[in-house]
């Protein structure tokens, strides 16, 4: 095929090509905070969040259309999803046209499905928001098949380079617990839907790890402080992060000096960077009245260091 | 509410505990618990001393 045919092909297509989805984990594929989260204002699947204030139910579900793997099924009133896209990853929208798309399955309730998109009023204050447009309603009673819905946002404003916000959500009485799928959710530069942006899943993951990590069983190394207590261990992280995360322990991890076992349940202090975490802990279990380097090693336990840099 | 932490030889570091979930957040402008942290200083709020 003769270049030139290759290039009228593109023509009129922003972004025909790779990573034209502002969406990250837009497939519902990626989960690193379980699988299974009952939330009303906190992540559920990777860069999601539940807005509603209400305690509704996200689950990772094989339902899906043909071309994904996965999906968000949503139990509850009012049950929403929103993802904040940094504003590195919108210095281009300001002036621009952009497409939303997503497939949906309802199979329970007829609240009305909606999107909207909003732009921080300052670069990364997702605590200051400006509303583009206003809500939009796809639907008012939802497919009981997998269907995909669009709506499109025209000339974006100067602030959309500060960053956006995608929601999209069930409205109806409020009082009305609906369940329903989500997936293949993209935002795209133009007047159209393209097909759905694929990422290879490796590809996914790390972008999600810009904002959240877990460590299960971590690989820490470092050293006891004579009184029992881990005085210090580091770890690089798996992805260079968007901030010094915040960071937890969720569950046991079991420390090796040597001589003697032990573990760990909280965290007393850390230092991070946006490239490596390190911590003081003291132990939970086990002893030792030695200066000895220590590792964080493949135990019984199965507790995991959590960072967290999100927006 | 959040509590001051300690480092290995008893000094307060440069990060805070959240004591709904004991997440230990760094003193970075940019990450969002720093940010809401400082509201809650900015309400007259103040931490608890470190254990």
């Amino acid at each position: 095929m003769p270049l030139t045919t290759v290039q009228l092909g593109m023509q009129g297509t922003p972004q025909f090509y790779g990573f034209k989805n502002r969406i990250i984990n837009g497939g519902m594929a990626i989960w690193q905070r379980g699988t299974s989260i009952t939330t009303g204002g906190a992540y559920t699947a990777d860069r999601w969040n539940e807005v509603s204030g209400n305690s509704n139910q996200h689950i990772q579900s094989t339902d899906a259309p043909t071309g994904f793997a996965y999906s968000m099924q949503l139990i509850g009133v009012g049950a929403n999803q929103n993802q904040r896209i940094e504003s590195l990853n919108c210095q281009d929208l300001s002036g621009q046209t952009v497409t939303v798309s997503f497939w949906v399955k309802n199979t329970s309730g007829t609240d009305s499905l909606i999107a909207a998109l909003y732009y921080c009023n300052s670069a990364d204050n997702f605590g200051s928001l400006t509303q583009i447009g206003s809500n939009v309603t796809i639907s008012s009673n939802p497919s009981s098949t997998w269907t995909q819905y669009t709506a499109t946002f025209s000339n974006l404003p100067a602030g959309a380079k500060n960053g956006l916000s995608l929601y999209i959500a069930r409205l109806g009485t409020g009082s009305v617990s609906t369940t329903w799928y989500l997936t293949g959710v993209q935002l795209e530069v133009g007047v159209t839907a393209t097909s759905f942006d694929t990422r290879p899943y490796t590809t996914e993951l790390q972008l999600c790890q810009r904002y959240y990590q877990t460590y299960q069983k971590p690989e820490g190394r470092g050293v006891m402080n004579g009184v029992a207590n881990l005085g210090r261990v580091g770890l690089p992280l798996q992805v260079q992060m968007r901030t010094a995360p915040t960071m937890n322990i969720i569950g046991t991890i079991d420390w090796f000096d040597g001589a003697g076992t032990g573990t760990i349940t909280a965290l007393n202090a850390t230092y991070t960077t946006i490239n490596s975490i390190e911590f003081d802990a003291i132990a939970a279990t086990g002893t030792t009245a030695q200066y000895r380097p220590t590792v964080l090693y493949n135990g019984s336990n199965t507790g995991s260091l959590t960072a967290s840099a999100e927006l | 509410m959040y509590q001051q932490c300690k480092d290995t030889f008893g000094n307060v570091a440069n990060c805070i505990k959240r004591l709904s979930d004991n997440a230990i957040i760094p003193f970075d402008p940019a990450n969002t618990d720093y940010q809401a942290y400082l509201k809650w200083i900015e309400k007259g709020n103040t931490p608890e001393a470190a254990d």
